[in-house]
């Protein structure tokens, strides 16, 4: 038995079957399980689940053929998760910032594994927490993050410390101390700043400052890279004791602990620091 | 048990900070990626922080500098012509006695350019400036996590004191108020001492700060 991801333009309501166009015989068969999928704005979202209950099949050329599935009733998926949400749970999905270009076909193979994990609507927090900050800093940070942290795991040699908790924890760490603590310096240069520019005899304007190096002609503007960095540490939600955002997301792993073990069994092999969910690594 | 729509906000929550952060973790117009280590960032930070307190004692004017430096502080070793600066004046603002520079070079004993992070230098020093023209220095280390200064620093710092013949003054004739622990040439850091003794920092004319960060008190050894 396989399982698909069906677009929801192949699925006629009234009909009540599923219409594929194919250039080759593709394995859908009796009983097979289909989510249908559909496109909402900039994302795609896994709407409904059903199963075969009859293939037909016409072959109209050589290479072209037609599969008629009559489906047994399909109902809804309440949960209303979507391909993004899903990035990193997903182990189908190796393009990390772009997943929706593998659901581009209108019918794909799903593992049994996936299907489940769509239809059961379960993320695999520590993996998406370390995937979506690892993807999201620059390729020499990333380095960097593995370099300074690669020595303490060295010596690891017990498989917890290569879950992607355990990375989820050192990249937590490696995002405060570079970028949080660069916020907080950035906000207090720029509170120092407007207070020495009410006194005019200084002579100090704040949007003026920059950065540049001895040999170049770009300059940085102080102001404008503050800003980014607080918008940055505004959307952690940071408390003088927490990262909000940060808490949140250890306590959907520590809810979850059990889905944490099973999704460890279906990516089997994967590690944060052999093989990390990143692009182009 | 499926992914309540409190975890779907949260997945949203997340991927908007990873978004926010992949915008930030590079400067705007150059796009060099952002070091707090290496960036000069909390150079910066000191640097204002000692304006600050000398704006308590003296008349401070900033000097934008000119051409195609002017306002821009540099991130990396540099001339000191054309960079902005800070100039420290008496009471009366007439007399111009000290200049506060930012990562622009020095020439040492040997006539070799060295770039500490932060010179205070006499009111007449010219663009080209020698130890002759140095009062006192502030070398930045930033620490990720509690890091301590290490002895190498400690050593490297108290090298470039001999060769700007600094380690015999013992009158600076800077004022500082609130940050009056610290004239003199400092190792500052946010994270921790070094583990040589005070008795090692006094030798070398050196003071080390710890903990200088916002919203912390900084310690100062000697």
């Amino acid at each position: 038995m396989n399982s698909w991801a069906i677009n929801d333009s192949c699925y006629d309501n009234n009909a009540g079957h599923v219409v594929l166009s194919t250039s080759r015989k593709i394995g859908i068969a009796k009983n097979d399980q289909l989510i249908i999928y559909k496109r909402e704005l900039d994302d795609i979202v896994f709407a409904g689940y059903s199963q075969v209950a009859e293939v037909r099949l016409t072959q109209k050329s050589t290479n072209q053929f037609q599969f008629t599935l009559m489906m047994k009733s399909v109902k809804e998926i309440d949960h209303k998760l979507s391909v993004y949400d899903m990035a990193y749970s997903l182990k189908k999905i190796y393009r990390y910032t772009n997943p929706l270009l593998h659901f581009r076909r209108k019918y794909i193979w799903l593992s049994k594994a996936d299907y489940d994990t769509i239809l059961k609507g379960r993320i695999y927090w520590s993996r998406t927490a370390f995937g979506l900050f690892a993807n999201s800093m620059t390729k020499s940070h990333y380095v960097q993050f593995i370099t300074d942290t690669y020595p303490s795991v060295l010596n690891v040699n017990e498989k917890a410390g290569l879950r992607y908790a355990e990375g989820w924890g050192k990249i937590k760490d490696f995002i405060l101390n570079h970028f949080v603590e660069a916020s907080y310096l950035m906000k207090d240069i720029r509170l120092k700043a407007e207070e020495l520019e009410k006194d005019s005899d200084i002579g100090l304007k704040y949007n003026d400052l920059k950065f540049s190096s001895d040999d170049s002609e770009v300059k940085d503007e102080i102001n404008k890279q503050e800003q980014l960095l607080a918008e940055f540490a505004s959307s952690l939600n940071l408390t003088t004791l927490n990262v909000q955002l940060f808490k949140a997301i250890d306590m959907q792993i520590n809810e979850h602990l059990a889905a944490e073990r099973e999704f460890e069994t279906i990516f089997e092999g994967e590690s944060w620091l052999l093989h990390p969910p990143v692009n182009n690594y | 048990m499926a992914t309540s729509s409190a975890g779907k906000q949260l997945l949203n929550a997340a991927r908007l900070a990873a978004k926010k952060l992949s915008v930030s973790a590079q400067w705007v117009s150059s796009g060099r990626p952002l070091n707090i280590a290496d960036d000069f960032i909390y150079e910066m930070y000191i640097l204002l922080r000692l304006v600050e307190d000398l704006h308590k004692s003296y008349v401070v004017k900033y000097d934008p500098g000119n051409g195609i430096s002017k306002h821009c502080f540099p991130c990396k070793p540099a001339n000191k012509h054309g960079r902005p600066r800070f100039l420290i004046y008496d009471h009366a603002g007439k007399h111009l006695l000290l200049q506060l520079c930012a990562g622009t070079k020095i020439s040492d004993l040997h006539n070799k350019d060295r770039a500490p992070d932060i010179s205070v230098q006499k009111g007449a020093s010219p663009n080209d400036p020698t130890l002759k023209d140095l009062v006192m220095i502030w070398d930045a280390k930033y620490r990720a996590k509690n890091g301590r200064i290490s002895h190498p620093e400690l050593s490297e710092f108290g090298r470039w004191i001999e060769l700007f013949e600094l380690r015999n003054t013992k009158k600076y004739g800077v004022t500082l108020v609130q940050l009056k622990d610290m004239v003199g040439n400092c190792l500052i850091t946010n994270g921790n001492f070094s583990t040589e003794p005070p008795e090692e920092c006094e030798r070398l004319n050196i003071k080390e700060v710890a903990s200088f960060f916002p919203g912390r008190t900084e310690n100062v050894k000697p």
